[in-house]
């Protein structure tokens, strides 16, 4: 089978010839249908930019990235447009919902902008509500429902348009513990149940041993990569706590 | 330092808000175009009397110009205020780097100068500019030559305008200092994610009050055109304070009534970015709702005094021709024995005083008004021709009631037959039992022309009449506007035996061809000898009761079309530049805060066209709103005062109402365009 996911041999530099900063320094990886990759590193390791590419938000200096073996890198305007709503779904840090819009509405935006017909809207909405456990909040506004509740809503708005790959960039970094738990078992819930293909930007340990497979960057390059395999999540976390103590990163057990 | 800041912030919100700054420059240059208006007579043939009615113009204007100021300072600070909520965070970040809160207010302060300085500067020079060709149109207004051109400045005006708007600015700085001195940092540096609190009425909840606001918008109307604008009663009072009510009701709730009608047609709400749209433009009604209304309000004010305004000026001018058949008239009028003077005795009474007046006249002729004298058998009033036919008068609320009972001249058939002759026309001729009728003044004319063509049939002394198949409709004398609200012209003998008293008598003189311009003189040499001891403005020791020259009524129609249309202007434009301003300011400023949310939809994958018809869809619904319900309510009220102006002579309102509403939304609408680009680069700017 063809992994969702290709990145080839991928650079990005920031600025001009007399001072480049190399964001992304030669990287290639894969990503299968159902992984939940998660991608770690410290501040300023390039993990940001790394998915920033592949949401073709910004673009890559050379390399090539396929998903569904179609080279994104050579997408153009429109066609950009039509790729994000259609084979990605987002899941920001600071929820990115919209305000004035309900619950309901702001997870059925992301099917009318695919023109999804109106008499369908409703039916998925519904469905992808009840999984996430929000069926009952729907018609509330963003202001009144708690931060656990907002980024299921921005879960649902990822998953309700069936994309190839739901991109999440810090998904954890505004919530408190609890709420993080929780969202996180949503997160598990579509990767297991909806064999949603996941990957994750985080700096956040305990984050990250939610996912199956964990890729390290540090200064532009992968540094490492650790798959869960049958550990438990408590293994698993030691053993990210173990990396990220050799990466120097921003963890609390770097000494 | 603080100058710096202060340059480059005045820079950068000149680009983000072209739009306000142009209005400001616009709206300073309208005001010292208007108060400068009495300098232009220094390029102008004028004479004494028009120059006083340029000087009642140019105080009318002062008066005005005290109301248009507030406006534009309401304008001023309500901008200032939205410019400064785009800046907290800025200022917020000035107070963190510990700054004094005097420090950034002063910086506040410089910003307001400059912008100022610079408006007033600009709105001056091109006030002065266009004062030059301002002068034609007050030319044409006052049908009068221009002299050679000559550079016309009013000093006056122009320390008007810069007294009034120093003063404006001074207010605005106060209220930023004021404001500044208030704010917590905490608050400042949040200010960006401020989280609205909406709740969507429920959809019965917002159909009632819908409902409610359309059936007190109703009752106003229905009030007002009852009321007819006649009299300041409770009447008309209510209909000020129904209709708004129903204006702010009707904002209060209609975007919840169309978000909820919208959402009940799904296959419309979930299509595109509807959703979006609907749901932006409800939360932005409902926390300017307060302010759609008066801006709702000032479009109605704005549009009736452009349309009403410039429909009076134009009937005005076109009346002219008609109501001067002659050179000169004097008016006679009977005393109260029922005496009356004739032709003879008014021309040996002048001149007596020395005033020749055969020797230059080509013609000289008498027309008199015959009515019944009060008591038994009355039976000549309007009545016969306007009982049933109340419904054709177009005269606001029971007036026509009054008319009924009034009396109708009666005109001699040789007196009116001599009229038509002297002025080139037919004489007519009636039959045995036979009688015309003539009538031009607007009201009721419609009700005569009914009566005539259902052979209204009236007695005269014991013998019924038919009418002539037609009504008479000319002027028989000078007058200021068409006034003949119905007379009987009979054969001579019939009039003779009627039981009738002559009260009014017109003598009408047309000058001879070499002596054409001596209604100036004669004009003249009568203000000489009576005017001067007139009192109070009744000429009691003028052997006439009133005289009028034709240059008389051309100048006074002139002044008096002068005045209605510089108002209207005046006041018509600054209203719609205000509230366009307004809601363009509106926009800008809610669009710029919506930067994320479109960044947002962009991420998603969002086609931009979408987005652009998203941004494009808020403004135009967004201005369309306040103009929409502007236009009705305007349409009422352009009917009923066009109604009350109709009394003063005929006016032809569809086609001024016409043309000033195209100059209207032509302004309207390039100030919906200006936003829309406005707002466009604004995302565009701020992606990359």
């Amino acid at each position: 089978m063809k992994p969702v996911l290709e990145v080839k041999n991928i650079e990005k530099y920031y600025g001009n010839k007399g001072n480049i900063t190399k964001a992304i320094n030669r990287i290639s990886f894969d990503v299968e249908s159902g992984e939940y990759v998660g991608i770690m590193g410290a501040s300023g390791s390039g993990k940001t930019t790394l998915l920033n590419c592949i949401s073709t938000i910004d673009k890559v200096t050379s390399g090539r990235i396929l998903v569904n073996g179609e080279d994104i890198t050579k997408l153009k305007g429109k066609q950009l447009s039509k790729f994000r709503r259609e084979q990605l779904g987002f899941i920001f840090q600071d929820f990115n919902l919209l305000d004035t819009l309900t619950i309901y509405e702001n997870i059925a935006l992301a099917l009318t902008i695919m023109k999804t017909p109106a008499n369908e809207v409703d039916d998925r909405v519904r469905s992808i509500a009840e999984r996430l456990m929000i069926g009952d909040i729907l018609e509330k506004y963003p202001y009144q429902v708690s931060g656990g509740q907002k980024q299921r809503t921005a879960c649902a708005r990822a998953i309700v348009s069936n994309p190839s790959m739901i991109l999440a960039d810090e998904p954890t970094g505004a919530l408190d513990s609890k709420s993080a738990r929780m969202f996180l078992d949503s997160i598990e819930t579509l990767n297991l149940e909806l064999n949603a293909t996941i990957l994750m930007v985080t700096h956040d340990a305990f984050t990250a041993s939610y996912c199956k497979r964990i890729l390290f960057i540090k200064d532009g390059k992968i540094f490492n990569e650790l798959i869960r395999g049958n550990d438990s999540r408590k293994q698993f976390f030691d053993k990210i706590i173990e990396v990220v103590t050799l990466l120097g990163g921003d963890s609390t057990n770097v000494f | 330092m603080y100058f710096k800041i202060a340059l480059h912030n005045v820079k950068k919100s000149l680009k983000d808000y072209t739009i306000y700054f142009l209005t400001l420059t616009f709206g300073i240059c309208l005001f010292y175009l208007f108060n400068s208006i009495h300098s232009q007579q220094a390029m102008l043939e004028m004479n004494e009397s028009q120059r006083k009615m340029m000087e009642l113009v140019q105080t009318m204007i002062s008066g005005i110009s005290i109301f248009v100021a507030v406006i534009l300072g309401l304008l001023i600070i309500y901008a200032n205020q939205y410019l400064m909520k785009r800046r907290h965070k800025e200022m917020g970040i000035y107070l963190l780097l510990g700054m004094e809160k005097r420090q950034v207010s002063r910086i506040l302060i410089l910003e307001t100068l400059l912008i100022g300085i610079f408006a007033l500067a600009a709105g001056l020079a091109a006030g002065i500019f266009l004062a030059q060709g301002f002068s034609i149109l007050t030319a044409r207004m006052f049908a009068v030559e221009m002299k050679e051109f000559q550079f016309v400045f009013s000093q006056e005006a122009f320390l008007q305008t810069i007294l009034y708007f120093v003063i404006i600015f001074v207010i605005v700085m106060l209220f930023n200092s004021i404001s500044i001195s208030k704010y917590k940092i905490i608050d400042l540096i949040h200010a960006g994610k401020k989280n609205q609190k909406l709740r969507l009425k429920s959809l019965w909840q917002s159909i009632v009050i819908f409902v409610i606001s359309i059936a007190c918008i109703g009752f106003g109307y229905y009030n007002i055109i009852e009321n007819g604008m006649l009299e300041v009663d409770l009447q008309f009072r209510m209909s000020i304070v129904c209709g708004f009510i129903g204006t702010f009701l009707f904002f209060f709730s209609l975007s919840g009534f169309m978000l909820n009608l919208a959402r009940v047609k799904k296959s419309f709400y979930y299509k595109g970015l509807n959703i979006f749209i609907f749901r932006q433009i409800h939360s932005k009604i409902t926390t300017t709702f307060l302010s759609m209304t008066m801006l709702c309000l000032m479009l109605f004010l704005a549009i009736c005094a452009f349309a009403t305004g410039t429909g009076m000026a134009k009937t005005v001018n076109s009346d002219l021709e008609k109501v001067t058949p002659y050179d000169y008239s004097f008016y006679l009028n009977a005393d109260e024995e029922g005496n009356i003077k004739n032709q003879q005795e008014l021309l040996k009474d002048l001149e007596r005083e020395g005033i020749e007046i055969e020797a230059y006249a080509d013609s000289i002729q008498s027309i008199t008004l015959y009515t019944q004298t009060e008591g038994k058998d009355r039976n000549l009033t309007m009545a016969p021709f306007l009982e049933g036919r109340e419904d054709l008068c177009s005269f606001p609320g029971d007036e026509v009631d009054r008319f009924l009972d009034g009396n109708i001249s009666v005109i001699k058939l040789s007196d009116y037959n001599r009229f038509l002759k002297s002025v080139g026309k037919k004489p007519i001729k009636l039959g045995k039992n036979q009688y015309a009728v003539s009538c031009n003044y607007e009201n009721v004319r419609d009700a005569y022309e009914e009566a005539v063509e259902d052979r209204q049939e009236i007695t005269l002394n014991g013998k019924k009449m038919k009418p002539l198949s037609y009504v008479l409709e000319d002027c028989y004398t000078n007058s200021s506007i068409q006034m003949d609200a119905g007379s009987i012209v009979a054969a001579d003998d019939i009039v003779n035996q009627l039981q009738v008293q002559p009260v009014y008598r017109y003598v009408n003189i047309m000058w001879k061809a070499s002596s054409s311009d001596y209604s100036k003189t004669l004009s003249k040499k009568l203000d000489r000898i009576y005017k001067n001891e007139a009192e109070g403005g009744f000429y009691e020791n003028t052997p006439y009761s009133a005289d009028l020259s034709r240059e008389d009524v051309y100048e006074q129609g002139a002044g008096l079309s002068a005045i209605v249309t510089y108002v209207a202007i005046y006041i018509g434009m600054v209203f719609l530049i205000t509230s366009a301003a307004v809601l363009a300011l509106q926009q800008l400023s809610e669009n710029n805060d919506n930067i994320p949310k479109y960044r947002l939809l962009e991420h998603i994958g969002t086609d931009e066209k979408m987005i652009r018809g998203a941004i494009k869809s808020q403004i135009i619904i967004y201005f369309l709103i306040p103009m929409s319900l502007a236009l009705v309510h305007s349409y009422v009220g352009i009917k009923v005062a066009s109604e009350l102006i109709s009394t003063m002579g005929h006016m032809d309102i569809v086609d001024a109402v016409l043309k000033s509403m195209a100059v209207l939304l032509i302004i309207y609408g390039g100030y919906m365009i200006a936003t829309y680009f406005g707002s466009k680069s604004m995302l565009k700017s701020k992606n990359e």
